[in-house]
């Protein structure tokens, strides 16, 4: 097992239109994501009790109109937020990827994460994505592009922290032909991996508040 | 207060005294099956199959054309868009489906070249047209759709093809060369046929105990109030091709039981196709 996440790099609120965005790497991977909302929405997406969500993740070329990452994502913030917070409003996450090498479901899941952070929105759990991909029987965390292609099972994880403080499973996509003991080793490769990466998130909104005291 | 109220006003609670006695409101057992029915070659093209379970009818049709070997994708899926079912979830339900093709668990990509009358493989493939239509939905789309490509499959009898054009020859094979051949047909090599089921977890905040209750092919109604929704699809040697988990899971070991499940229920299913054909 190759349990290492590559360097993790952001910068908050680098878009000045957005309420939050961020500008979130792993590696060579790269990826822009913006909030903004909650605020009124068109009426026949309005829902009296709950917030809406609008998410949207693009690829840098291609056809936009609808893309695989999304259904994840939006089920990952529904979880994480409680929406009953702002009915009758909308909010629009929208993740752009800059640059694709390898792992970008779980880098838009952690842009859009820091994006709502960076926006203020209420967390009920923070989330982060972890991607594992099976590759001649090893399992490797947060692979390339080259790995990833070559890999034989994929599973994405979106992870948050439960009531006990120990990380558990968000949302899951997996493919491939996996058995239930790979799974889980796959999975108790992802945790460790999910502890550091809300570290980070730590370590980044602790150095975006320090800034904001002076 | 009548349960009808019950069920309008709090509609968690109404569920929770349901489960607390292992049944669903409609009386179902919680980890009971749902039956399955299936027919096959009714719909027309070269295969198709209706099925119908758990409040859910899918119909399947597959129609084939012929094209020069390539990289391109050779199935295409397309599941209509209805009332019942918007653009937005039609595609996403297009994508996990063909995401089980591309990863070649339902047929692998050698096994659409073109055959002649002696079974000699040409240099031409078959390109599948798969279109679902969604006849009713009252519960989960994708354990009918899993099931109804499979069958559909299974259904599938392509033409032999005359090919006029020398191996030798290095121009392009032209239209007028290629010829189908109905008296002679074949059907496709398939790998072993996949089962999906839907499970629920729900968890009754009102019990001593937060445990995490699994429930097999929950309704609609009762999905509303689940913590977390599970697909799982299984194929061969009862290893899982698709795990599609919505929701917080605390226990990770519920997973297992999940494919325990779904693998049983595929060898139910594999039986009867094998009974038909």
């Amino acid at each position: 097992m190759a349990g290492r996440l590559r360097e993790m790099r952001c910068e908050l609120s680098f878009l000045k239109n957005a309420d939050g965005s961020a500008c979130f790497s792993q590696g060579s991977t790269c990826i822009w994501a913006s909030c903004s909302g909650p605020g009124d929405g068109h009426a026949s997406k309005a829902n009296e009790e709950a917030m809406t969500l609008d998410i949207s993740y693009r690829a840098n070329c291609g056809d936009n109109k609808f893309s695989v990452l999304n259904n994840i994502i939006q089920s990952t913030i529904s979880k994480a937020i409680n929406l009953e917070l702002f009915p009758h409003t909308t909010i629009a996450v929208t993740i752009h990827g800059i640059q694709d090498d390898g792992s970008i479901g779980a880098v838009a899941i952690n842009g859009a994460c820091f994006a709502l952070l960076d926006n203020g929105m209420p967390f009920e759990a923070v989330f982060c994505g972890v991607l594992v991909v099976r590759l001649k029987d090893e399992l490797i965390i947060d692979p390339t592009t080259k790995q990833e292609a070559s890999s034989t099972g994929r599973v994405l994880f979106a992870v948050c922290n439960g009531a006990d403080g120990h990380p558990e499973v968000c949302s899951m996509d997996a493919i491939g032909q996996w058995d239930f003991n790979q799974l889980e080793a796959a999975w108790s490769l992802a945790q460790p991996s999910a502890t550091a990466i809300f570290e980070f998130y730590r370590s980044v909104m602790q150095r975006k508040h320090s800034i904001d005291e002076h | 207060m009548s349960s009808e109220v019950l069920r309008g006003i709090d509609p968690r609670g109404y569920v929770s005294t349901f489960i607390r006695e292992g049944v669903y409101p409609d009386g179902r057992g919680l980890l009971d099956e749902q039956k399955l029915v299936f027919k096959q070659g009714e719909c027309g093209g070269v295969g198709s199959s209706v099925v119908s379970t758990q409040g859910v009818t899918v119909s399947c049709t597959i129609e084939a054309s012929v094209s020069l070997v390539s990289d391109a994708t050779l199935v295409d899926i397309q599941i209509e868009s209805s009332q019942q079912l918007a653009e937005k979830d039609a595609e996403d339900y297009n994508n996990l489906l063909l995401s089980l093709f591309t990863n070649e668990h339902f047929i692998r990509r050698e096994n659409l070249r073109c055959l002649d009358t002696s079974e000699k493989t040409l240099p031409l493939e078959w390109q599948l047209h798969v279109t679902l239509k969604v006849l009713s939905l009252e519960g989960s789309l994708l354990d009918a759709a899993v099931c109804a490509i499979g069958a559909a499959l299974a259904d599938t009898k392509l033409p032999s093809i005359a090919l006029d054009h020398a191996d030798t020859d290095e121009s392009a094979i032209e239209k007028t060369q290629i010829q189908a051949d109905y008296r002679t047909v074949h059907k496709l090599s398939l790998e072993e046929p996949l089962m999906c089921c839907s499970f629920g977890i729900f968890v009754d905040s009102g019990a001593k105990k937060n445990d995490e209750i699994l429930l097999l092919t929950p309704t609609l109604e009762v999905i509303a109030v689940c913590r977390s929704t599970c697909s799982v699809v299984v194929g061969k040697n009862d290893l899982m091709v698709l795990i599609r988990e919505r929701g917080r899971l605390s226990q990770f070991s519920l997973i297992k039981k999940m494919c325990m499940i779904t693998a049983e229920r595929r060898r139910k299913f594999v039986e009867s196709l094998r009974s038909v054909v």
